[in-house]
């Protein structure tokens, strides 16, 4: 998924900005109970114990299920969208595309948007209303049949989603500050996929249930209200997130904000050589898997014969292999660090599972499930190498560049495969992809060129070269002896 | 970098120099190989003005070509018939046969001697006739005809369709022919009586004919392959309506056609070969976006060489103007055996039986089904149209072949990474022979 900081590995870096002042309520606990405020004492509602905090856990997970849930309702259901709204492929993928497009923008605005304009918990919750309102339009447009509805729907639920997930994060960081973070952010993760997984093994059989009493466009419209019960489910949990804050805040006589995130758009000059490849890197390898996804299910009915449900089963392989391969290839890397190798192999391997799937008509599991595991492995090593190029305090700006710029990437991209699916076939399609993965290993390569050259390979160290380069580069311009300079010259 | 980050690099190399060096390997077809480029020459009506006159060519309403197709040794006769059910009879001969068509006994209904020939007899010979369209009442949706109660389905027979030559869109040369047939009417018979009706009010039923003796790819979806051996028909079926009354006319019609294929061989010569349904599965669909299966009916194979095919692709239009998205389903059903014995397999009806004579039941005789229709495409009132191009002749099928673009861009693709890390692997030797002297001179 584009928005989420796909990585279950090292994230102390992520919680970004450097801001000391972001609340953390696991932590610290300067206030004593002795404040009596806030009902309760039991552990469940005390905000320090780990119980109360777990509960909390449970609803930041599902905060973001809608918005997972019904990003891919699209893909699940494109052979009926294309009947029941007599579309082309073009025209289907102008659905992920309406998505992608406000959040070219919005990773730099949503931050700012939760930090300074609404704060976290009304942000929240403005966007999941962003989020109900959104599948709502859209699936008002398959009721009434008209398309152009349906693209201000994503539209309107693409404002929500991306910001959403920012605001997952900085709820993260808020609660689970420290060691549990990592953990945190994986299970974040690994509940998104869930929320993709099962939308892909569901919508089909729903659909064929709907089906029996309503036809056509009607039918289509109602599974997608129907869907967008899980957004009225974010919705709820980011209001019971609100109330937790809140209270939490007031206990605990926090005062504070912070998405974690501080956008300065000026800081752009400041990036070096090494961000820019990475981002080429990162765009070029997304736009090669997500419309893929969008547009799977046809191809895998058409050329492997798989049912609609099948088809379906196969698409959604990709995410439940990354809930289960992210968090341990997350752990991978902070074991080993050696990152571009891992960025390198990655891309390697998603060129030929795009290979297998295009020019064999081998078992669709086979090529999706490398697919998987590549793109988990993707995802773990590259956004860390982020935080190692970029000073903590434009970590913000960084990423919200790396993530509008995959948003466009993503926006332009997925109507161009649509309109290759048209008018060029499937084959064409996979030999666009690879094409795109061939760019984004040709950056990769570069990258660790230019890094060997520039930064002594810094991004393809262990961990303990890194550790002995960092305390080097710190340490060792202090311990030179002027008495040395004496010896050289005899 | 280290010595181990080199070898890795290099032997990414050295796989995507294999990969693109089978893509070449493979992509060596022999298209450049020109073979003995054939010559068209028609005649329409061949030999009608003895009974019809001098002017008998030009005759719009009747309809027999002779398509000839000279090569250097021999000649590929392509013969169409509308008169009666529309057929296609193909035959090879010598280079100085000619046919003879006696048009008194071919017009005669039920004569068993056969009254087109070749002088000399041809060396091979292969036919298809479309003999009767099926309308079926679909109430269930179930689509296939085979699944459909058989008091639902009514047959139709071909041979009272009335057809027209639309010579004014019909042009032909040595390298590259097209006709168009239309019929807008059918003759219904009632006991003794026989009255024409329209077929609808913008109903008709059009075959065109085309050929080109270069190879290449049709600018008409399914774009199928041409080649010199082989003619591609297109059939448009636009709001027939075959029933007599409003209240024949089925709520939930799927339409479906019969052809009788009949190859020139003795079953007794054959043993057990008989004609077979192929399906075969392409990796490409470039040429047909999603459809990645070719159906074909393939003959035995006589004389070592000489065999027959009709090939299509799963697919038909159901608007006027061919498009992806009005795209439905062909069903393709099992061969049947045929003869002329049996009244409902109508092989009276076309000129294989002129040909053949009444020795057509000791050949290879066979009868296809095919039928039109998604599910919940909205029947065939939906649009009441249907398109579909299929194509036939000597030899094998034409195998559809990746095309250059795919190998361009996988190449390119390719090569950008490859040439990056031939840099790569370059500067970081010179790197490494330049640094050791370097050392040496700083005492390090």
């Amino acid at each position: 998924m584009a928005r989420i900081l796909d990585d279950g590995g090292d994230t102390d870096v992520l919680t970004g900005g450097g801001s000391t002042d972001t609340r953390d309520y696991g932590e610290s606990s300067v206030e004593t109970r002795s404040g009596g405020q806030g009902g309760c004492w039991f552990s469940c509602c005390d905000p320090r114990s780990s119980l109360h905090r777990f509960i909390v856990l449970l609803f930041m997970c599902f905060l973001g299920f809608g918005s997972y849930f019904c990003y891919d309702n699209p893909g699940a259901l494109q052979d009926n969208f294309m009947k029941d709204m007599d579309i082309t492929t073009a025209q289907f993928t102008y659905l992920y595309s309406f998505y992608s497009w406000p959040n070219v923008v919005l990773c730099f605005v949503g931050g700012f948007l939760l930090d300074s304009v609404f704060g976290i918990r009304l942000g929240t919750v403005i966007f999941c209303i962003f989020l109900v309102i959104g599948q709502i339009v859209f699936a008002l447009g398959g009721i009434f049949d008209m398309f152009w509805l349906m693209l201000l729907g994503r539209f309107i639920f693409g404002i929500g989603g991306e910001s959403l997930a920012v605001a997952q994060n900085a709820y993260a960081v808020s609660w689970f500050k420290g060691k549990e973070l990592n953990m945190v952010f994986g299970l974040q993760l690994s509940f998104a996929r869930v929320g993709s997984t099962v939308n892909f093994n569901l919508m089909e059989p729903l659909y064929k249930w709907m089906n029996t009493s309503y036809k056509g466009h009607t039918c289509t419209g109602i599974v997608l209200m129907i869907a967008g019960a899980t957004c009225i489910l974010s919705l709820f949990c980011a209001a019971a997130l609100a109330i937790f804050d809140f209270r939490a805040e007031k206990i605990l006589k926090k005062q504070t904000l912070g998405s974690g995130e501080k956008i300065r758009l000026s800081d752009v000059r400041y990036f070096p050589v090494s961000f820019w490849l990475m981002c080429g890197s990162c765009v070029a390898y997304y736009v090669a898997i997500f419309p893929f996804i969008g547009l799977g299910k046809v191809f895998f009915i058409r050329k492997f014969d798989f049912t609609p449900e099948g088809a379906n089963a196969v698409n959604s392989i990709l995410y439940i292999v990354s809930a289960v391969a992210s968090p341990l290839f997350g752990l991978l890397v902070d074991r080993t660090g050696r990152n571009v190798f891992y960025v390198f192999i990655s891309i390697l391997v998603t060129i030929g599972a795009h290979g297998i799937l295009a020019f064999t008509f081998l078992n669709p599991y086979v090529g999706m499930c490398i697919m998987g595991l590549s793109y988990s492995m993707l995802a773990s090593a590259l956004w860390p190498m982020v935080a190692l190029v970029i000073p903590e305090h434009q970590l913000g700006t960084a990423y919200g560049i790396m993530q509008a710029v995959q948003n466009f990437g993503l926006a332009v991209i997925t109507s161009v495969a649509g309109e290759i699916v048209d008018t060029g076939g499937y084959l064409l399609l996979e030999v666009f992809f690879i094409a795109w993965l061939c760019l984004s290993l040709a950056c990769t390569v570069l990258l660790w060129l230019h890094d060997s050259s520039h930064s002594a390979g810094l991004l393809n160290m262990s961990i303990d070269d890194r550790d002995r380069w960092e305390h080097d580069k710190i340490y060792l311009p202090l311990t030179t002896l002027p008495s040395d300079d004496y010896f050289t010259d005899l | 970098m280290s010595s181990l980050q080199l070898l890795l690099l290099g032997a990414t190399l050295g796989l995507f120099g294999l990969i693109v060096s089978t893509e070449g390997m493979s992509n060596g077809r022999d298209d450049m190989k020109i073979e003995e480029v054939r010559k068209f020459t028609t005649v329409i009506n061949p030999g009608c003005q003895v009974r019809f006159g001098v002017n008998c060519s030009a005759l719009t309403n009747m309809t027999l070509l002779h398509i000839k197709s000279e090569g250097k040794t021999d000649c590929y006769h392509f013969l169409w018939s509308f008169i009666g059910a529309p057929t296609l009879l193909m035959a090879r001969t010598s280079l100085n046969s000619t046919l003879n068509v006696n048009w008194d006994e071919m017009l005669e209904e039920n004569v068993p001697t056969p009254s087109i020939t070749f002088n000399p007899p041809a060396l091979y010979s292969f036919g298809w006739s479309l003999v009767k369209i099926w309308i079926a009442d679909d109430i269930n949706d179930v689509v296939q005809l085979n699944q459909i109660n058989q008091s639902m389905i009514t047959g139709y027979q071909t041979k009272n369709f009335i057809w027209e030559r639309f010579d004014n869109i019909s042009y032909q040369n040595s390298t590259h022919l097209s006709y168009t047939l239309t019929a807008k009417k059918y003759i219904h018979y009632f006991n003794e009586s026989k009255q024409v009706f329209d077929l609808g009010p913008d109903g008709y039923f059009k075959f065109t004919i085309r050929m080109k003796s270069s190879n290449g790819y049709s600018d008409v979806l399914p774009y199928m392959l041409y080649s010199e051996n082989s003619t591609q028909v297109d059939i448009a079926f636009n709001d027939v309506q075959l029933n007599l009354t409003e209240t024949d006319y089925p709520g939930h019609p799927r339409i479906g056609f019969k052809y009788l294929v009949v190859q020139g061989a003795h079953l007794k010569d054959l043993k057990n070969e008989r004609m077979r349904l192929e399906r075969t599965k392409t990796l490409d669909d470039e040429h047909t976006p999603g459809v990645f299966e070719t159906l074909s009916v393939r003959t035995p194979i006589l004389n070592k060489t000489d065999q027959s095919f009709i090939q299509w692709k799963p697919i038909c239009y159901t608007g006027e103007v061919r498009d992806v998205i009005d795209s439905v389903d062909v069903w393709s059903y099992p061969l049947q055996n045929a003869s002329s014995v049996n009244g409902d397999d109508n092989v009276q009806d076309s000129i294989l039986y002129s040909y053949y004579g009444a020795d057509v039941d000791s050949m290879l005789l066979e009868a296809v089904n095919i039928s039109f229709g998604t599910q919940q495409d909205g029947f065939y009132n939906k649009t009441k149209h249907i398109s579909w191009t299929y194509s036939t002749g000597f030899g094998e099928p034409p195998q559809d072949f990746v095309s250059t673009l795919v190998f361009i861009i996988i190449g390119i693709g390719l090569g950008i990474p490859a040439l990056i890390i031939i840099l790569s692997i370059t500067y970081v030797l010179v790197k490494r022979l330049k640094q050791p002297r370097d050392d040496l001179l700083l005492g390090r």
